[in-house]
C-alpha cells in the first residue's frame, strides 16, 4: 500500500524541512487551538480555572493515530505544534493590536474589558519578540518557553519532548521567565 | 562584555540557578562567595532575581488563555463586514464561521463565510482560490453556489460573500429521514450536472461530500465551496488534498466521517483531477442509498486503508430493494484505479438518468431504500412534500416524425438525442426570483438545446415562437432547416449546397423565412431570398430591393422599416400604412452614418405608437490609429408627432466585439451579442434604459446570431464551444495518447528549451498563459492580469516568455521572466501579435498592424526599444527555423486569387528564399499555426481535407507536401515537438448548436 499522508507523515516531512507540510499542519493546529480556546472560555465562564496540562496532548490524542506513531514523532508533534501555536497566537495578537489602533469598534472595548478582568494583560507580540532575542542567547531556554507557554505543556512533557531532565526544564523556565519579564517590563 | 557573550551567560545562568534555591542571607552569602568580585555578573544575576520575584503569575497560564477571546471571536448580529451586515451565525467549522448577512448595497441576503486569518498569510494560495471560486461562479450553473465577493475583514480575516441558499445540507437530510430512490438519483444527477459544467471549464471541486451539497426546499441542489479546497492544498498546481485537509474540516468525533470522502489518489497524495470528483460523487451516492459511507474504520488510518485497499460492501448488504444498475454505477464510480472509473462525469450522469427513466416506467421512484425509517411520521410528511422535480427531457417523447411530402425530406427526431443533449446543457432555471420589483427580462431563463449536430451556423425564431429556422454545415455544404419547437420535428427547407448563408430571419408576419445567401465565390456579396414557411414544395425566390424587416404599430395601422439605399448611400427610416402604401421617410442618414445596424434591424414602436426606437452603436477608436475599437450602445428615438430626434444613452459598457443588437419590443432596452472589453467570449448581453446591464448567458462559449421572438419572451442563438485536450504522439508511434483529461481549451502550444509545454487557455474565462510538464501534470499559471494573453514563446536561453496581451488596451508584445514575473511591454502603438524569438535570444519578430497598412513582420530587441519593419507585404505568423537562419510565415500578395502562400526568408536581411503554394484545404486564418519540423527541413501546418485535421509538411527544398499524421478525427488547434521528437498537439472539437432561451418569468 502506498504511504498515507497523515499527521505523522506531515510531521516527519516538516522535520525534514518540507515547508509544505507546515502549510498542511497549520489549519489542523489552528482548529485545535480554536477548540481549546472555546473550551477555555467556557470553563472561565463557569468559574473553573484552565487546566494547563494536556492542551496539546489532547490535540495529539485526537489528531494522531497512536498505534502507528513512534516516540520521535510524538516529540516532533509537540515541538512543531508549539511553534505553530506560537505563530498563530502571535498573529492573532498582532491583528488585535492593529484593530485597537485602527478604530473604535465596540468589540475592541469588550476585549479590553476581558483582559482587565482576567488581570492578564500580557503583550504576546512583545513577548514573541523578546523570545526571539532570547533564542539568540539561549536556544534551549527559548524552546522551553515555547513549549510551556505557547503550548501549555507540563514540565514533564517538555522534558520528554526536548530530551532533557525535568530539573533542567525547571531551571531554564525560571531563568527565562525572569529574563523575559525584565525585558517586557522595560527595566534592567 | 555583552549580554550575549556565551561564557558570561553561562556564568550568570549557573549563579542564578544556584541563588534561586536559596533565600535571604543565605542567598547573599552564596552570591558573595561565587561572584567573588565579578560585579557585572552579580548585578545581572540580582537583576534577574528581582525580576523573578515580581514576575508572579507571568507566563504561568498558557498563551491560549490570553488569546482565547481573539481565537473564539465571532461576529455579532448587526456588525458590519464592509457592506455586509451580519444577521446571525448559521454554521461553524474548521474553516471558520458562516453567517447570514445582508448586502446593504444590493439589499440581498448573502452567506458570509469568514475564514481564519492564517489563510491570508499565503497570498498566492488565496489568489488561486479566488480565481477558482470566481471561475466556478462564472459558470452561472444553477447547481453551483455563486460567490459574490472575496475580501478581507478589518481584522485581516479573508471572507467570502456568497449566494445564500435556503435549505438543508445533504448531511442533515440524510440524517433527518430516509431518501427515496428518486431523490437519491435526482440529487446525484444535479450534482453530476454541476460537476460536468465545472469540469468542462477545467475546475475540479476536490471535496465533494454531503456537507457541501445543499438541497433547497423545492428540490434544487447547490454545490458549495468550489475552489475552497485550493486553500489547503499543496503548491505547484498539483492538486493535493491530504488527510489533514479532511481532518481540518472535521469536528471532534467525526474525524473518521470526513476522511471517508477522500479518494484513493488523495490518500496517496498524488495529483488530483476531475476523476476525484467522480469518486466523491460515488461515495455520496453510496451513502444516500445505504445511509452509511462505503469506507469506515475505527480510526482515520483504518478508513484510509479501506479507501485504498478494500472494496465496499454492496449497498444491498445494508438495505433491500437496491436496483442492480445502481450497484453497478456506484461500483464503477468507486474504482480504486481512476483509469477504471467513469472518465468523465457526464458518463455517470447519463447512466443515472437512464436508470431514473427506467425506474420511472416501473414507478419505483417513490420507494424508500433506506432501512427502518420508512414508517415514521416524519418520513410520511416528507414523502408528500418532496416531489420529484420534473425535467424537460422527461417530457420529451420518443417520437418519430413520418416523412411528410414529396419535395421536402422531414427528418427524424429521436428523443434520445435530445436527452443526451439535455444532460450536458440541461433545462434549468437560473437565478432566484428576487423581491417584487420591475420585471427584468430574462432574469430567470430556461435553456433548451435545439440541435445536437454540433455544426449549426445560425438560427432565427418565428414571431410566434413556434418555429426555428437554422442553417447547418455538413461536409462543407450548408443547408436550411425548419424546426417545429413544440413537437421537436425538423424539416429540411433547402438541400445542402456549396456557398454560404449570411443571415436568416422570419418575416414579421411569420409567413416567410428570409435569408441572405452567397455562392462559393468569395467575391459574391450575396442576395436576399425568401421561402414560405408552410408551402409544400415551395421554392425560394429572390427578394429585390433592400428594405429591412418591418414592425407593425400597436394599433395595426402602420408599419415601419429601414431602407438601405446603396445608390444614394443612405439609410432611411420609413413609416407606411399597414398595407405598404403611403410611404413616408421620417429620418435619413448619409453613410457612413447609419440608422440600421444590418438588414435585420427592426424599429420598435413605443406603446403609444408616437415614436420609433432603434438601437445605435457608437464606436470609439481606442488609439489614434484606429486599431482597436470600443463599441457602446445607445437608443435612437424618433418622435413621430413632433419630429424630434434624440439619443438615449444606456450603460456605457465597452465592448471589444459586437454581434446582433435587437431592441426589446417594449422599448425597455436592447439584447445583444457582444464580447465585453477584456473578456474572452462573445456572450448575450442586455442593456436596459434604467441603466442596468447584465449578461444573460454566462459561460465559456461564444454566441452567434440572435433572434428574438416578437413578444420578447424568448430568443434563439447559436452556442459555439471549443474544447480540446493535449495529446502526445511519441516518436515512432502512430496512435496519439491524451496527456490531459477532461475537456478544456488549449491554444498556442510552445515547447520551451526545458521541455515544458506552454499554452494559452481561457478555460477560466480569461485567457492566460500556462505551462505543463510533458506528462500533463504540474500546471503552472504564468500570467494573471485579468486581460487576454496568447501566443507564448520562450527565448532559446530560457530566460523569458514572450507573448501578446491586450493588458494595455490593444494587443502588444510583452515579455515576462521565465517564471512569469517582471512583465515588460516590448511594443507600443498599432497592434502587435504572434512573436517568435531569434536563436541568439536578442530579437523578437512579430506581426504588426496599423490602420492603412497590411499586417506585416517587424522586429524589436528583447529588451525593448525602437522596432524595425522587416516585411512590407501582408505577412503573418512568423516562426524561426531551428538553426535560427530562416524565418517562415504566411504571405499574401493580395493580387489575383489573393491566396495565402508559405514563404521562407533570411532572418538577417529578409531576402526571400522560397515561396510555396498550399492546398485549398489549408485554412489560413489569423491563428493558423505554422511550425518548423524539429530537423528544420519541413514547414508544418494543418490541412483540413476530409473534415479532419492532419499535419502536413512542406519540404523547404521544394517538392510536394507530405502528410505527417494520420489522425482519424478532431481538429488540431495547435502543435509542437518535444526534445525527443514526440509530437504534442492540442486536438479537440468545435461544437456549434442552436439553443432556445426562454424568459422563465413569463
Amino acid at each position: 500500500m502506498a504511504s498515507q499522508p497523515n499527521i505523522t507523515e506531515l510531521l516527519v516531512g516538516y522535520g525534514r524541512g518540507d515547508k509544505e507540510a507546515l502549510d498542511q499542519l497549520m489549519p489542523i493546529v489552528y482548529e485545535e487551538l480554536r477548540r481549546q480556546a472555546a473550551r477555555y472560555l467556557r470553563r472561565e465562564q463557569a468559574g473553573h480555572t484552565l487546566q494547563t496540562t494536556g492542551l496539546i496532548h489532547e490535540a495529539y490524542v485526537r489528531l494522531v493515530d497512536q498505534r502507528h506513531v513512534q516516540w520521535q514523532n510524538r516529540a516532533h508533534f509537540f515541538g512543531i505544534a508549539a511553534q505553530l501555536m506560537r505563530r498563530i497566537l502571535v498573529d492573532h495578537a498582532r491583528t488585535k493590536k492593529r484593530v485597537k489602533r485602527g478604530g473604535s469598534d465596540v468589540r475592541v472595548s469588550l476585549d479590553d474589558a476581558n483582559v482587565a478582568v482576567k488581570g492578564q494583560d500580557l503583550d504576546v507580540v512583545a513577548l514573541d519578540e523578546a523570545l526571539q532575542r532570547l533564542a539568540q542567547i539561549d536556544e534551549q531556554q527559548s524552546r522551553v518557553v515555547e513549549l510551556r507557554f505557547f503550548s501549555g505543556l507540563t514540565v514533564e512533557e517538555t522534558a520528554e519532548v526536548m530530551g532533557i531532565s525535568k530539573a533542567t526544564v525547571k531551571r531554564d523556565w525560571s531563568m527565562a521567565k525572569a529574563w523575559l519579564h525584565r525585558e517586557l517590563s522595560g527595566d534592567k | 562584555m555583552s549580554e550575549t557573550d556565551p561564557q558570561r551567560w553561562q556564568r550568570v545562568k549557573e549563579i542564578f540557578e544556584g541563588a534561586l534555591e536559596k533565600h535571604g542571607a543565605e542567598r547573599e552569602a552564596f552570591l558573595d562567595r561565587v561572584c567573588n568580585g565579578e560585579t557585572e555578573v552579580r548585578d545581572e544575576v540580582e537583576s534577574l532575581l528581582r525580576s523573578y520575584e515580581v514576575a508572579g503569575s507571568f507566563m504561568e497560564s498558557p498563551a491560549v488563555a490570553h488569546a482565547a477571546d481573539t481565537l473564539e471571536q465571532k461576529l455579532t448580529a448587526g456588525q458590519r463586514v464592509k457592506h455586509y451586515q451580519v444577521v446571525n451565525l448559521i454554521g461553524e467549522g474548521g474553516m471558520g464561521e458562516v453567517y447570514l448577512a445582508t448586502d446593504t448595497i444590493l439589499g440581498r441576503r448573502v452567506a458570509l463565510k469568514v475564514l481564519p486569518a492564517f489563510v491570508s498569510k499565503d497570498p498566492e494560495r488565496l489568489r488561486r482560490f479566488t480565481q477558482e471560486a470566481r471561475a466556478a461562479s462564472r459558470l452561472s450553473h444553477p447547481n453551483v453556489c455563486v460567490v459574490h465577493e472575496i475580501g478581507e475583514t478589518d481584522d485581516g480575516r479573508p471572507f467570502i460573500a456568497m449566494e445564500y441558499v435556503e435549505g438543508m445540507t445533504l448531511r442533515q437530510r440524510i440524517r433527518s429521514h430516509a431518501l427515496k430512490l428518486g431523490d437519491v438519483l435526482d440529487i446525484a444527477i444535479q450534482v453530476a450536472e454541476a460537476l460536468t459544467a465545472a469540469h468542462e471549464a477545467g475546475i475540479v471541486h476536490r471535496d465533494i461530500k454531503p456537507e457541501n451539497i445543499v438541497i433547497r426546499p423545492e428540490g434544487y441542489v447547490k454545490i458549495l465551496d468550489f475552489g475552497l479546497a485550493k486553500l489547503t492544498e499543496r503548491h505547484k498546481g498539483a492538486t493535493h488534498t491530504t488527510m489533514s485537509t479532511l481532518l481540518f474540516h472535521s469536528s471532534p468525533g467525526t474525524v473518521i466521517g470526513t476522511a471517508a470522502y477522500m479518494s484513493p489518489e488523495q490518500a496517496r497524495g498524488v495529483s488530483v483531477d476531475e476523476r476525484t470528483d467522480i469518486w466523491g460523487l460515488g461515495v455520496v451516492l453510496y451513502e444516500m442509498a445505504s445511509g452509511r459511507p462505503p469506507f469506515t474504520g475505527e480510526t482515520a488510518t483504518d478508513v484510509v486503508v479501506a479507501i485504498v485497499e478494500k472494496d465496499p460492501l454492496p449497498i444491498s448488504q445494508h438495505v433491500e430493494g437496491v436496483p442492480p444498475e445502481l450497484e453497478r454505477i456506484v461500483k464503477k464510480a468507486l474504482r480504486k484505479d481512476r483509469n477504471e472509473r467513469y472518465q468523465i462525469v457526464k458518463e455517470l450522469a447519463i447512466d443515472l438518468r437512464s436508470l431514473r427513466r427506467e425506474l420511472e416506467v416501473n414507478s419505483l421512484l417513490e420507494r424508500s431504500i433506506a432501512p427502518g425509517v420508512g414508517s415514521n411520521s416524519e418520513y410520511a410528511r416528507a414523502s408528500t412534500r418532496d416531489r420529484i422535480v420534473e425535467t424537460k427531457e422527461q417530457q420529451a417523447r420518443t417520437t418519430i416524425e413520418p416523412a411528410r411530402n414529396r419535395n421536402q425530406t422531414w427528418i427524424v427526431a429521436v428523443a434520445a438525442a435530445i436527452v443526451l443533449a439535455a444532460v450536458g446543457f440541461g433545462i434549468y432555471k437560473m437565478r432566484q426570483r428576487s423581491e417584487p420589483r420591475m420585471r427584468v427580462p430574462f432574469e430567470r431563463v430556461e435553456v433548451t438545446k435545439l440541435t445536437t449536430n454540433g455544426n449549426s451556423l445560425m438560427a432565427a425564431i418565428s414571431p410566434d415562437g413556434k418555429y426555428v429556422a437554422y442553417v447547418i454545415n455538413e461536409a462543407g455544404k450548408q443547408s436550411l432547416w425548419l424546426r417545429q419547437v413544440e413537437i421537436n420535428s425538423n424539416a429540411q427547407m433547402i438541400t445542402p449546397r456549396e456557398g454560404r448563408y449570411l443571415g436568416v430571419a422570419f418575416a414579421p408576419d411569420g409567413n416567410f423565412i428570409y435569408f441572405a445567401y452567397a455562392g462559393s465565390d468569395r467575391n459574391d456579396a450575396g442576395q436576399v431570398y425568401r421561402i414560405p414557411v408552410l408551402g409544400i414544395g415551395a421554392v425560394a425566390t429572390r427578394v429585390e430591393g433592400s428594405d429591412g424587416l418591418w414592425t407593425t404599430s400597436h394599433d395595426n395601422k402602420r408599419m415601419a422599416f429601414i431602407r438601405y439605399d446603396p445608390a444614394n448611400q443612405t439609410d432611411s427610416l420609413i413609416v407606411a400604412n399597414a398595407d405598404g402604401s403611403g410611404e413616408q421617410i421620417v429620418a435619413t442618414r448619409k453613410w457612413p452614418e447609419h440608422l440600421g445596424l444590418d438588414i435585420l434591424t427592426k424599429p420598435v414602436w413605443t406603446p403609444d405608437d408616437k415614436a420609433l426606437l432603434l438601437p445605435t452603436i457608437s464606436s470609439d477608436p481606442e488609439s489614434s490609429n484606429n486599431v482597436a475599437v470600443n463599441y457602446t450602445i445607445k437608443i435612437f428615438e424618433k418622435d413621430l408627432v413632433t419630429g424630434a430626434e434624440r439619443t438615449i444613452p444606456l450603460d456605457p459598457q465597452r465592448f471589444d466585439e459586437m454581434g446582433r443588437v435587437t431592441m426589446y419590443p417594449d422599448g425597455s432596452g436592447v439584447i445583444l451579442l457582444a464580447k465585453a472589453y477584456g473578456a474572452a467570449f462573445v456572450q448575450v448581453w442586455q442593456l436596459l434604459r434604467d441603466g442596468t446591464k447584465r449578461t444573460i448567458t454566462n459561460d465559456l462559449a461564444d454566441y452567434n446570431e440572435l433572434s428574438l421572438r416578437s413578444d420578447g419572451s424568448a430568443f434563439v442563438t447559436v452556442q459555439k464551444q471549443t474544447l480540446s485536450r493535449l495529446w502526445m504522439l511519441r516518436k515512432g508511434e502512430t496512435k496519439p495518447a491524451a496527456i490531459t483529461y477532461g475537456t478544456s481549451r488549449y491554444f498556442d502550444l510552445h515547447v520551451s528549451p526545458d521541455d515544458k509545454i506552454l499554452y494559452a487557455s481561457d478555460a477560466s474565462g480569461i485567457a492566460d498563459i500556462y505551462e505543463v510538464s510533458t506528462s500533463g501534470s504540474d500546471v503552472r499559471q504564468l500570467t494573471s492580469n485579468g486581460q487576454r494573453n496568447y501566443g507564448p514563446t520562450v527565448s532559446p536561453d530560457n530566460r523569458y516568455v514572450v507573448f501578446h496581451s491586450n493588458r494595455s488596451g490593444v494587443f502588444q508584445i510583452w515579455r515576462v521572466d521565465r517564471d512569469g514575473s517582471s512583465p515588460k511591454q516590448l511594443t507600443f502603438g498599432g497592434e502587435s501579435t504572434w512573436a517568435t524569438i531569434t536563436n541568439d535570444s536578442k530579437w523578437v519578430i512579430y506581426q504588426h498592424f496599423e490602420a492603412g497598412t497590411p499586417h506585416s513582420l517587424w522586429r524589436v530587441s528583447i529588451d525593448g526599444g525602437t522596432p524595425e519593419q522587416l516585411m512590407h507585404e501582408l505577412t503573418i505568423r512568423p516562426t524561426i527555423s531551428p538553426d535560427g537562419k530562416l524565418v517562415a510565415f504566411w504571405y499574401n500578395d493580395q493580387k489575383g486569387d489573393s491566396r495565402w502562400r508559405l514563404r521562407v526568408a533570411q532572418v538577417d536581411n529578409g531576402a526571400t528564399v522560397n515561396t510555396f503554394d498550399v492546398a485549398q484545404t489549408v485554412q489560413v486564418q489569423w491563428d493558423s499555426p505554422l511550425r518548423w519540423s524539429p530537423d528544420g527541413r519541413q514547414l508544418v501546418y494543418v490541412d483540413h481535407s476530409g473534415g479532419i485535421d492532419n499535419l502536413w509538411g512542406q519540404p523547404i527544398d521544394g517538392g510536394a507536401p507530405k502528410q505527417l499524421t494520420n489522425f482519424e478525427d478532431s481538429l488540431i488547434l495547435s502543435f509542437g515537438w518535444l526534445k525527443d521528437g514526440s509530437l504534442v498537439a492540442s486536438r479537440g472539437v468545435i461544437t456549434s448548436d442552436v439553443v432556445l432561451i426562454k424568459d422563465a418569468n413569463r
